[in-house]
């Protein structure tokens, strides 16, 4: 490519030159590969002109509440999605964290207590106990992915059935409800003007930053995204890996089904249904790519706050909610069109 | 019992029987094993038509597990579990004999 002949310095201009070239901004790339956050930011900025009440401290607070269940889940989520697979069991994995929760958090004078004769458990050795037992159906799902060769989508899938079914047995498809104060002080406490939900998402993506950017967990985990044929060579422990990070996934999914409980104040067998497509969607908005190997913790930030404003400012201009559905489904299309648009450029 | 009342219920399996007859069909007609692996996720495949004719017939098996579940829920929910459980152990063994054949 350098000229063999040529000075030192012409090849060093040479060289400079391509770089240059390589980093000019390009403002139809930058559109096209954000096109979906800047349309939902011009139309954040149309509902905070049309309806003043949009942009209050009170009505940004209940938009934060929002999105700190769904951080976390989005969070959980991109670990799989770096790895280029997926996780469709979210969904009833929140189900089953929020109703164990709900069963042991339930107040003694509660006329349908669950468990009648059970005193509530302390919440935090509650929450260790959701966490344990679906970080425990994570690792099978890891254990079929990286052991049996099943896709993730398959083994996620069949995890989503498994986990509704032991759901369903569990709870006898009862509402659960009459929670303890402490439970549901989660959802109505504030520590430094925030909510408790709001620092425990915030704390979380704290750990998960960590996780993807200071551990050598981490570095695999982006080696197995980018290339698991090369990353196997290169001595990384793939299946071990896998397994990791699906249990980990699915931990987070029950530490979302707790929050959601506590903010509800119950919960039932379809507490966080599809919000595994929404986490997928707001990963991918944010830019953890579908096809692995890139993504961050503010990506996932990002696209739950970009899905979650989006939700809000349809609400507040009136939009029919059947209407918003699709509004969303609209969204999640172009967004993974975009990301495959970008794969196919770098490729 | 009403429509609403069995989708209440049975929404998920019958979301996955879908979805699994969906890919299946498309593995089997067209060949398209795109949904099942990724261009660079392992090494080269030994049979690919061999590999996507077992993978679509292993999701189609994996489907009846699931439309099977659809009933069963309704007369009784742990055979409905059990039977869900013992056919995805089942898919998984399988699919894993068959990754080892035409697969890697």
């Amino acid at each position: 490519m350098f000229r063999r002949g040529g000075s030192r310095r012409a090849n060093r201009r040479m060289e400079d030159n391509i770089i240059m070239k390589a980093k000019k901004f390009n403002l139809k790339d930058f559109l096209i590969n954000n096109g979906v956050i800047i349309i939902m930011i011009i139309l954040v900025i149309y509902t905070g002109i049309s309806s003043p009440n949009f942009l209050k401290p009170t009505n940004l607070m209940n938009i934060l509440l929002n999105m700190s269940s769904r951080l976390v889940i989005a969070l959980g989520i991109a670990g799989c999605i770096i790895t280029a697979g997926c996780d469709l069991s979210a969904g009833r994995m929140i189900g089953l964290g929020g109703c164990i929760a709900g069963t042991l958090l339930q107040r003694m004078d509660y006329s349908k207590k669950f468990f009648p004769d059970m005193k509530p458990w302390n919440i935090f050795l509650a929450l260790l106990v959701v966490m344990l037992i679906c970080g425990l159906f994570g690792a099978i799902s890891g254990l079929f992915i990286a052991y049996l060769h099943v896709p993730p989508f398959i083994s996620t899938m069949a995890m989503m059935e498994i986990v509704y079914g032991i759901n369903l047995i569990y709870t006898n498809a009862t509402p659960l409800g009459g929670y303890v104060e402490s439970y549901t002080n989660l959802a109505t406490g504030r520590f430094l003007g925030l909510n408790y939900l709001i620092w425990i998402a915030l704390i979380m993506a704290a750990i998960t930053w960590f996780i993807f950017n200071m551990t050598r967990h981490g570095k695999y985990m982006y080696a197995i995204g980018a290339n698991p044929q090369a990353a196997e060579v290169a001595g990384v422990p793939v299946k071990t890996t896998l397994v990791l990070i699906y249990m980990k996934a699915a931990m987070f999914y029950g530490l979302a089904g707790f929050m959601l409980g506590a903010k509800a104040a119950g919960a039932s067998v379809n507490l966080g249904l599809s919000y595994e497509m929404e986490a997928i969607a707001a990963c991918t908005i944010g830019g953890v790519s579908v096809s692995g190997g890139r993504g961050k913790v503010s990506s996932a930030f990002i696209g739950v706050a970009v899905f979650e404003l989006l939700k809000m400012a349809l609400q507040f201009l009136g939009v029919n909610a059947n209407a918003q559905y699709i509004a969303l489904g609209v969204i999640i299309f172009i967004a993974i069109s975009l990301d495959i648009r970008k794969y196919i450029a770098r490729k | 019992m009403t429509a609403e009342n069995v989708l209440s219920t049975a929404l998920i399996p019958l979301l996955m029987t879908g979805a699994l007859v969906y890919f299946a069909v498309r593995i089997l007609v067209f060949g398209d094993i795109s949904s099942i692996r990724r261009e660079n996720s392992r090494k080269k495949l030994k049979d690919e038509k061999s590999y996507a004719q077992a993978a679509g017939r292993l999701m189609l098996f994996l489907a009846c597990v699931s439309g099977l579940m659809i009933p069963l829920i309704f007369v009784n929910v742990y055979v409905a579990l059990g039977e869900a459980v013992l056919g995805i152990a089942i898919f998984g063994v399988l699919w894993r004999r068959m990754d080892s054949r035409y697969g890697e």
